[in-house]
């Protein structure tokens, strides 16, 4: 798992730009290691300036496979989400079941979706183009297609540092109408150690109603955590 | 358990995990029949208890205590058995993982293995769900689990003793009637109704994640479960899968014959002549019949970009009456909905009190439901109809939630039965009921306060 980090700063010091690809993989390497177990918060502030708080933990695996569970706050303690590729779904306590979700649904009623959270392999869902940005001179500008209706976005305006390179500084998304949905910025760059380093706070406003945002924060982001398959399995939901 | 130990895993929080709830739900109702109550009152505290002690083995407890009131009862005010405090204990089992894919579990839990959500024709253990609002039902079997659970494809076998008799929500009979009659029966208040059948369920399945599609393929024996079927072997079929917005599923249970109650000719215009002629009043000719038989339902939601979600499903019983039939289950009902009741057949466990019990009488249903969360941030408004496509009587629920505090909902509903089509109902007399407009009950409103811990 070493291999990438060097790549990517072999990429950065390379005078030749990178390929839309490669810049794509360098922000899904740093946004979305291979497995990681992290604990985050999310606050979602409302249209009248008040708060909803959230806790969970995330496990990614290998793969487009990630699991969260819910601890706060109590109304949806127990809740879990699975992805597995395509596949999303939730468990809920109250129903003693999982059902399917579609990746496209709010997460938890905040301005982040269910991919957002879900799912952050870039490269396997969009089309890149590599631009620069006169306005932005240390950074590229990262334009995303969707390759199919099942992504969460039909596209994606990434600008990322050009070194390191991936390093996300801030993303717009939108529609296939090109209306603007919402815009993130990344900021606080921790590291978490083992080679983790990346953004802490990711702050996605919501561009139609413009008072609302949503911010997640990771507290920690262990990439040495186990992350076996059998905890991406829908028969292991509600243990 | 010990105390200390008790005390110890409290003060581990990655030990254990407490969650639960306080409700309370006040219902002021139309009353129509003998007995109902118009203005009850429900309270409820739930706790859900999680010990994982080690990673491999979790101990899960979900329990209820209810104080129940009924007052204004239909026919002048009195003692009500079903309005008396209870317990319910809805899961308690121990789940152990000896490798990653072997899973032990045994104790009492709810599984649902079809994708449906208000109808789920393949469950043939759990006690019975409102499907206008599956969430009131959290009870489960008591059973024993094996599972060989991968990432796409899980294997799973169980065997489940019915409940037979229970006080305070434990089980003094499972599987077997004991040699002696229960106190009540002894005494006359209730018919001794035990037999010497040992009263189970197997039920297995094997689960594929294929082409992104969940496709869970069941097969469950049953003897005099839920249902009056005996040595009843059944295959089930559950399919669900998305498409970008939109889930799509079904699932069917296959059997041969019915279980179906059919009132002998005569005895629905007046049942104390056949009593007294020693005539049966009801009975079930199709138990052992060999034509196939199925039940069904097929549906599927829509995720909308804004948060709401539309949802439908159809559900297909092929256990319910065709319109000769029905008029006469439902002119006995009507008139002597006791005896009736006795003879469909009622669970002894069964599970949360339901705001909305529904047996399918008839075959064609269709439930269409709109919730639209966070208007106005903190509201949601919820709506669902569950129709009887034969006479297109339905039961109309809405509903809308409001949240000032993360840990606390207010909700405020409507249960609206309405009649349908006069010509497609029961005709008694001059009056005509839908199946929906049978019960006791006319409009019911019911606020509910739930407070999260």
């Amino acid at each position: 798992m070493t291999a990438l980090p060097f790549a990517l700063v072999a990429l950065a010091l390379s005078a030749e730009p990178p390929t839309a690809l490669d810049a794509l993989k360098a922000y899904d390497a740093l946004m979305a290691p291979p497995h990681f177990k992290a604990t985050t918060r999310m606050t979602a502030h409302r249209d009248d300036g008040s708060t909803r708080e959230y806790a969970m933990t995330v496990l990614k695996g290998e793969g487009d496979k990630s699991r969260v569970w819910f601890q706060e706050p109590a109304a949806v303690r127990g809740q879990e989400m699975l992805r597995n590729g395509e596949n999303l779904w939730v468990y809920m306590p109250n129903l003693k079941r999982a059902l399917r979700l579609a990746s496209r649904d709010s997460f938890q009623g905040g301005d982040f979706n269910n991919a957002d959270i879900m799912r952050a392999d870039y490269a396997v869902d969009y089309e890149a183009t590599l631009e620069e940005d006169a306005a932005a001179p240390d950074t590229w500008l990262l334009k995303l297609k969707a390759k199919s209706t099942d992504a969460s976005y039909d596209a994606i305006k990434l600008w990322i540092q050009k070194a390191p390179l991936g390093m996300p500084v801030k993303g717009e998304y939108y529609t296939a109408s090109g209306k603007l949905l919402r815009s993130a910025k990344f900021s606080e760059v921790k590291d978490f150690g083992h080679g983790a380093k990346r953004p802490s706070r990711i702050t996605m406003r919501n561009e139609i109603a413009t008072a609302r945002y949503s911010e997640l924060v990771f507290d920690t982001l262990d990439v040495t955590a186990p992350a076996p398959d059998s905890k991406f399995a829908l028969a292991d939901l509600g243990r | 358990m010990t105390p200390l130990i008790l005390l110890l895993l409290a003060q581990s929080p990655s030990l254990v995990s407490v969650t639960g709830y306080l409700d309370s739900r006040t219902t002021t109702a139309e009353t129509l029949g003998d007995g109902a109550a118009g203005l009850t009152e429900l309270v409820e505290g739930n706790v859900q208890l999680k010990l994982t002690p080690h990673e491999r083995f979790t101990v899960q407890v979900d329990a209820s205590l209810f104080w129940q009131g009924a007052w204004f009862l239909h026919g002048g005010d009195r003692d009500s058995p079903q309005y008396r405090p209870l317990m319910v204990l809805s899961e308690a089992y121990v789940d152990a993982t000896p490798q990653d894919s072997v899973r032990l579990l045994a104790g009492k839990k709810r599984i649902v293995w079809g994708s449906g959500l208000a109808f789920n024709p393949t469950d043939l253990i759990n006690p019975p769900k409102d499907p206008t609002n599956p969430t009131f039902q959290r009870t489960g079997a008591w059973l024993g689990m094996v599972e060989f659970p991968f990432e796409k494809v899980a294997l799973s076998a169980v065997v489940s003793g019915k409940t037979l008799q229970q006080y305070a929500g434990l089980p003094t009979a499972l599987v077997w009637y004991p040699p002696y009659p229960s106190f009540e029966a002894a005494q006359g208040w209730v018919p001794d109704v035990r037999d010497d059948e040992a009263h189970w369920a197997f039920m297995s399945r094997l689960y594929l994640l294929v082409a992104d599609t969940d496709v869970t393929l069941s097969l469950a024996y049953t003897n005099l479960y839920n249902d009056a079927f005996r040595n009843k072997t059944r295959p089930g079929l559950s399919l669900s899968r998305t498409f970008g917005g939109l889930e799509l599923h079904g699932e069917a249970l296959w059997q041969t014959g019915s279980p179906r109650v059919e009132v002998t000719d005569g005895c629905e215009a007046s049942p104390q002549q056949c009593v007294l002629r020693g005539i049966p009043l009801a009975s079930r000719p199709y138990l052992e019949a060999d034509w196939l038989n199925v039940n069904a339902v097929v549906g599927g939601r829509y995720y909308f970009e804004d948060g709401g979600v539309f949802s439908t499903e159809y559900f297909y019983n092929g256990d319910g009456h065709d319109p000769a039939g029905f008029q006469k289950l439902g002119t006995l009902f009507k008139q002597y909905p006791a005896l009736v009741q006795a003879a469909l057949g009622a669970s002894q466990d069964p599970g949360t009190p339901q705001q909305f019990a529904f047996v399918p009488l008839r075959r064609h249903y269709l439930l269409l439901s709109y919730q639209k969360p966070q208007l106005f941030d903190d509201w949601t408004i919820f709506a669902s109809v569950l129709a009887s496509l034969e006479d297109l009587s339905m039961q109309l629920v809405p509903q809308v939630s409001y949240e000032p505090w993360q840990w606390l909902r207010l909700t405020l509903a409507a249960y609206i039965p309405l009649p349908g089509v006069p010509e497609w109902g029961v005709r008694i007399g001059d009056d005509t009921y839908g199946e929906f407009t049978l019960s006791p009950y006319g409009t019911r409103v019911l606020f509910t306060a739930r407070a999260f811990f």
